[in-house]
């Protein structure tokens, strides 16, 4: 059974962002936010651990660089070796130019396969998605969601007094 | 102090350091052979004009797409680009002494084919050229600064690349005649990107209450132009190694030979390794003191590439001939940005 979820919903990120800080200050876990942007401070003031996706991408970059290193290096070398002018088989300036683009493609692709896991994208609804007017935060609106034992609609429209929200309303999980 | 105040306090020291140390290149090219000397003053000349140029660049690129991002470096920036004139000045010791520095000056039967000294390569045509980029620079400098549109800044990049494919063969490749490299132009374009940025990252212009995620936008900025010259320099290589061509051979494995592959091995460390390493964490990146003490190794790496294209051509002694030269044209140059050009352009636009 998990905690009920709360949302508060904004008109302006720099609202949203002060209200973050006023929910993590008061201790309430389980913050998150959903905005139509990325909203520079946001992640700081929800304190959201810092995503794994930059070491795997750049472990994937080190494989994918090594690994296509390596192909040119045995089929060069090893496999099929071919007098070009005098050129060395060991060619490496050609081929580090092979091995630095197979980094960012292993990188881009590690990325986008961690986005899609990391935002649990498999999964096809969320209990969120039942707010009226929750599909304005891909629009023009910045909702703040609480999903804390000890906190309720009353308790954080009391906790965020003074910031205007529009709406404050709890979601069934 | 902060570094733009404090440069303005010694602009003065700057400008008498400076001249001292062109003074040093005087005599020394009065003394002993001019060609050392002369390809130092060469190198400082190359190394501070490319901030400058940079810094034009920069503000032609903004002036076509707009942006935050120049708002804040534009205190840095904006007196290095109303500077141009200066090297209108600066570049007189290289025509004076062009015929012991440039060899094809001297004898046009180095240059391979013989039409070109006769229709483009002599000392006449280097003089034109130089002057009229210099000029064509400076008009654009001040033009982007006191009408900034797009007009200025799609006009002013396509003038800029010409002009500057033309100086940097004029000025560094034709040392040595027989190579030649269609994306010299273009590495030099982006390699003064790199120092442009890396030097407004280290004069600190934001403000207090500047917003933080400026520091992110030129960690961004720096962080391509240093992978763009990384790739750009690489590439001229790569295509001379798999030509295989002799006269193109030559020049790369002259800059191999004695000290001259570790003075590139520092180059690329320093401008190239130390800040794509150092920006792939968050922080650096987004911290501007971080980024300020990432400026001098940049530069310096900078300036040893250009070293590196420039001294081999001349022999050991144009070395230490370079670090005079760095200190010369820097001291009088820096004086005289940050003095009296900043303070007339303050004046002139308020905090700019």
């Amino acid at each position: 059974m998990s905690a009920p979820i709360v949302l508060a919903e904004f008109r302006d990120p720099d609202t949203l962002v002060e209200a973050a800080r006023r929910a993590r200050a008061a201790g309430l876990k389980g913050l998150d936010a959903y905005t139509p942007f990325a909203v520079e401070g946001l992640s700081d003031a929800l304190a959201l651990e810092a995503p794994r996706l930059r070491p795997a991408m750049l472990g994937a970059a080190a494989l994918g660089a090594g690994f296509v290193y390596l192909m040119c290096w045995y089929s060069g070398v090893i496999d099929y070796p071919l007098n070009l002018g005098a050129r060395p088989l060991h060619a490496w300036p050609v081929f580090l130019v092979l091995a630095f683009e197979a980094g960012i493609l292993a990188a881009t692709f590690t990325g986008i396969a961690g986005f899609f896991i990391g935002t649990g994208l498999p999964r096809l609804n969320h209990p969120v998605f039942a707010a009226r007017d929750f599909d304005r935060a891909s629009q023009d609106r910045f909702f703040l969601s609480v999903s804390d034992e000890a906190a309720d609609a009353e308790r954080l429209r009391a906790l965020l007094d003074g910031l205007g929200p529009i709406s404050i309303r709890a979601v069934q999980p | 102090m902060r570094p733009l105040p404090w440069l303005r306090a010694h602009a003065g020291h700057s400008a008498m350091a400076g001249g001292a140390a062109a003074l040093l290149l005087a005599v020394w090219a009065l003394l002993a052979p001019a060609r050392a000397p002369l390809a130092g003053w060469l190198v400082g000349l190359v190394f501070w004009i490319g901030i400058a140029l940079g810094a034009l660049g920069l503000l032609a690129v903004r002036a076509l797409t707009g942006g935050k991002w120049a708002g804040s470096l534009r205190p840095a920036l904006g007196p290095a680009a109303a500077s141009l004139p200066f090297f209108l000045l600066a570049c007189l010791p290289l025509l004076f002494g062009l015929h012991a520095l440039y060899p094809w000056a001297a004898d046009p039967g180095v240059v391979p084919v013989e039409d070109i000294p006769r229709l483009y390569l002599n000392a006449d045509g280097f003089a034109l050229r130089t002057l009229l980029a210099l000029a064509g620079w400076s008009v654009l400098g001040w033009w982007l600064l006191r009408r900034p549109g797009a007009v200025a800044g799609g006009l002013g990049l396509a003038f800029h690349l010409v002009a500057l494919t033309l100086i940097s063969v004029d000025w560094m490749l034709s040392l040595e005649p027989r190579f030649f490299s269609t994306a010299f132009g273009l590495a030099t374009f982006l390699m003064q990107l790199l120092a442009a940025l890396a030097w407004a990252a280290v004069l600190r212009p934001e403000r207090e209450g500047d917003d933080p995620g400026r520091a992110g936008d030129l960690a961004g900025l720096l962080y391509s132009a240093a992978l763009g010259s990384l790739y750009l320099g690489f590439a001229q290589f790569l295509v001379s190694w798999y030509g295989n061509l002799p006269e193109k051979a030559a020049w790369f494995l002259k800059r191999e030979e004695w000290g001259w592959i570790w003075l590139q091995a520092l180059a690329l460390g320093l401008a190239a390794a130390l800040p794509l390493g150092a920006m792939l964490l968050g922080r650096v990146r987004r911290s501007p003191a971080a980024l300020a003490r990432l400026g001098p190794p940049v530069l310096l790496g900078v300036a040893a590439h250009q070293a590196w294209i420039v001294a081999p051509a001349v022999g050991p002694w144009a070395l230490p001939a370079a670090a005079l030269g760095l200190v010369a044209v820097g001291g009088l140059w820096v004086g005289l940005t940050y003095g009296p050009v900043a303070a007339r352009l303050e004046a002139k636009h308020g905090q700019a």
